[in-house]
């Protein structure tokens, strides 16, 4: 089970964007976006094997910028 | 001495696992400590009067909040069904988050019990946690405290549940028009404490775990609502109802037009549709409200 997991790590980590990564490597990660739409393209580039949990999106009230709160499932 | 207001009397929890801070963005919080009695007049006293006696212990807290950016850690963690360090106490600074060890503080550890996530058209969600004691209450908390920082809102309109026809295919359709969603999860406990206990806490445990999704919609005329915009319209609904077995079902952030576009989905899982109901009151909106149980496990996620 944990060879798996590395192994999907390492395929991830040659092409994922860098909260992809904070998400590999402490389990969690927060996403943020100018736009719902920006968010949801973010989303669409986690790869299919990342298996992860995801929050309702939040809009900040200071700045309106939006944000998503992911985790890894175990 | 003034009196306390409420924003200066706070739950704090223990839901990283690391360190203990505030529920952030909450409203309103409830602490109740319960003292069971059992009557213990007998025939040989005097009078009519009642003598109750203090049998057991139980305590309970309940918050709402505004924060539900985190329903996914919430989903885990009333799953994962770990007790965790709950705590009251007097808050001080700015931002209410600094506990000041007030004589009233109590801290102990307790199971999330309820866990209910509300999504409302064109209201702020709410996330309401009903937390059960599972033992003593003790007036010392030695862990550290974290400061949050201020949260987000979420309209309850881009979150919806997603449901299919038949329990294999994943759900692509929304419920059109609908106007209230709210998820609710329990956790069952039952006291466990035996002879054997020392004191009077009981002590819970869990025994079970449940959820149940409702929703509210609108009901468009005629039969035209799957082919005119993809959603789940009454005639699907029924078709379900009719059917009696589970359903998949998704419940997901949303964008694009008419926010049905899905994006990151929350839960998953199977439902029933337990009971719909019509409501169709004379010069108001006709709407229907389905009660849909859980059927097996949920899914954090897709």
């Amino acid at each position: 089970m944990g060879k798996k997991t590395d192994n999907t790590q390492e395929q991830v980590e040659k092409t994922a964007p860098a909260f992809v990564e904070e998400l590999l490597k402490k389990g969690s990660a927060i996403l943020r976006a100018k736009t719902r739409e920006e968010l949801a393209e973010m989303v669409d580039n986690i790869p299919a094997e990342v298996k992860y949990g995801a929050g309702a999106v939040g809009q900040s009230r200071e700045d309106g910028t939006f944000l998503l709160m992911v985790e890894l499932v175990k | 001495m003034a009196t306390l207001k409420g924003q200066n009397f706070r739950i704090l929890a223990q839901l990283d696992g690391t360190s203990v801070s505030v529920i952030g963005m909450s409203t309103n919080c409830t602490v109740t400590l319960t003292n069971n009695v059992d009557e213990s007049s007998v025939k040989d006293d005097v009078g009519l009067a009642s003598k109750p006696e203090v049998v057991s212990k139980a305590w309970s807290v309940q918050v709402d909040s505004l924060n539900v950016v985190n329903t996914a850690a919430m989903l885990t963690a009333i799953k994962a069904m770990n007790k965790i360090q709950i705590m009251w106490d007097e808050v001080s600074t700015d931002d209410n988050q600094s506990p000041e060890g007030a004589g009233y503080a109590r801290t102990g550890m307790a199971y999330i019990s309820d866990c209910t996530f509300t999504f409302n058209n064109r209201e702020n969600s709410v996330k309401s946690l009903q937390l059960t004691g599972a033992g003593p209450l003790t007036t010392v908390y030695a862990g550290s405290f974290e400061v949050l920082d201020p949260g987000t809102y979420t309209k309850g309109q881009f979150v919806r549940l997603f449901l299919g026809s038949d329990n294999t295919t994943t759900p692509a359709r929304v419920i059109g028009f609908s106007t209230q969603l709210q998820v609710h999860v329990s956790l069952q406990l039952e006291d466990a404490s035996t002879k054997d206990t020392t004191g009077d806490w009981q002590i819970q445990e869990p025994t079970g775990l449940s959820y149940d999704i409702t929703t509210n919609a609108l009901v468009r005329g005629g039969d035209t609502i799957t082919s005119q915009v993809q959603a789940q319209g009454l005639s699907e609904l029924e078709a379900i109802y009719e059917a009696g077995t589970p359903v998949k079902f998704q419940i997901a952030n949303v964008s694009g037009a008419n926010q049905r576009t899905k994006g990151a989905v929350i839960m998953s899982g199977s439902v029933i549709l337990s009971q719909l109901t019509i409501n169709a009151p004379n010069r108001q909106n006709a709407t229907y409200d389905a009660q849909l149980n859980g059927w097996g496990a949920y899914t954090v996620g897709a």
